[in-house]
């Protein structure tokens, strides 16, 4: 058994301090890892990564991330990103680690995503450079976060993580004229062909909790204002997982 | 106004939702602190000075999960 806790869209501030903490006091009980779905900070401050970083010391499981887009606001991802690794939280970007929980092996691939919408109402990689640009770069996210998916063959439980959503399901209520600037759709190719058992992300706070990919693979929004607790877990039964998708 | 809000550094709160008539703006949502709440009522009057402002805010505050709340994927 596996069991996994994630939140995303914590957006901590320098006014969080001490009020992030009580609610991950008992995460080591109840998870083996802890996943951070992006928009870590409020606008990508390092101040506010260190902030974070504070608040989630301590917890006493790993923690493993994906920046979101506010960790880009300030143009200092760079430094929020190495603030994070200093202090243990490990951050993937078009990356992949492997943790051993109990025997079990579970590996987790992870990209910030973008968007670019969804299958019959997407940008396309054609016109001004601009929408090239815009496009190329969700292509580029979606291709790296699949290699990385395929570096885990083998694994026992393979998790797909990221700030963007892969599928609409998971948007809920969001307005469908922003529905471009939430996910894409190459994500959740992505996730398929990278053979994931998970599916995690954030960024969507007026969306729904779960999704699934078109090859069957379930989505999970855990931005907070979505599961309204510090953090939900998924659990898996070790290596059923492989067996149940083969 | 709401871009404004969600975008105002002292809150940064993106789940607010704004309702502005003749005379009152009302702004609704979730904040994570009284602090940010308050913040909510100066930041609103300061962009629409002269109109009532009801701030009906509610805090939330992110527990953990209830324990065996775990969701069994395979």
């Amino acid at each position: 058994m596996i069991r996994v806790a994630a939140v995303g869209d914590l957006h901590a501030g320098v006014d969080s301090r001490g009020l992030l903490r009580p609610g991950f006091e008992r995460v080591a009980e109840r998870a083996d890892l802890l996943l951070l779905a992006g928009d870590l900070t409020r606008c990508g401050d390092p101040d506010e990564a260190r902030v974070l970083t504070e608040e989630l010391s301590d917890v006493g499981l790993p923690r493993i991330a994906v920046l979101g887009n506010h960790d880009y606001e300030a143009g200092r991802e760079d430094e929020v990103r190495r603030i994070l690794e200093q202090a243990g939280i490990q951050v993937l970007e078009g990356e992949s680690t492997v943790l051993d929980a109990g025997g079990v092996r579970v590996g987790i691939a992870g990209s910030k995503g973008f968007g670019g919408g969804f299958t019959g109402a997407c940008a396309t990689d054609f016109g001004e450079p601009e929408m090239k640009a815009f496009v190329r770069h969700t292509k580029k996210l979606a291709s790296h976060l699949e290699e990385a998916l395929r570096e885990l063959d083998g694994v026992d439980v393979k998790i797909a993580l990221m700030h963007y959503a892969p599928v609409e399901a998971t948007l809920g209520s969001e307005p469908l004229e922003i529905y471009p600037f939430l996910g894409s759709y190459l994500l959740a190719e992505a996730v398929d062909h990278g053979g994931a058992h998970l599916a995690i992300h954030g960024h969507a706070h007026r969306g729904a909790e779960k999704g699934v990919t078109p090859g069957g693979v379930p989505v999970r929004n855990v931005a907070q204002p979505v599961i309204r607790h510090a953090y939900y877990v998924y659990s898996f039964n070790g290596k059923s997982a492989l067996a149940a998708t083969a | 106004m709401r871009d404004q809000l969600i975008h105002d550094p002292r809150l940064h709160e993106q789940d607010l939702t704004v309702r502005v008539e003749e005379t009152r703006v009302t702004v609704g949502g979730r904040v994570s602190t009284p602090e940010r709440q308050r913040a909510v009522t100066l930041a609103a009057q300061e962009l629409m000075p002269g109109k009532e402002i009801a701030n009906e805010t509610v805090v939330v505050a992110q527990d953990e999960p209830e324990p065996g709340g775990d969701e069994r994927m395979a």
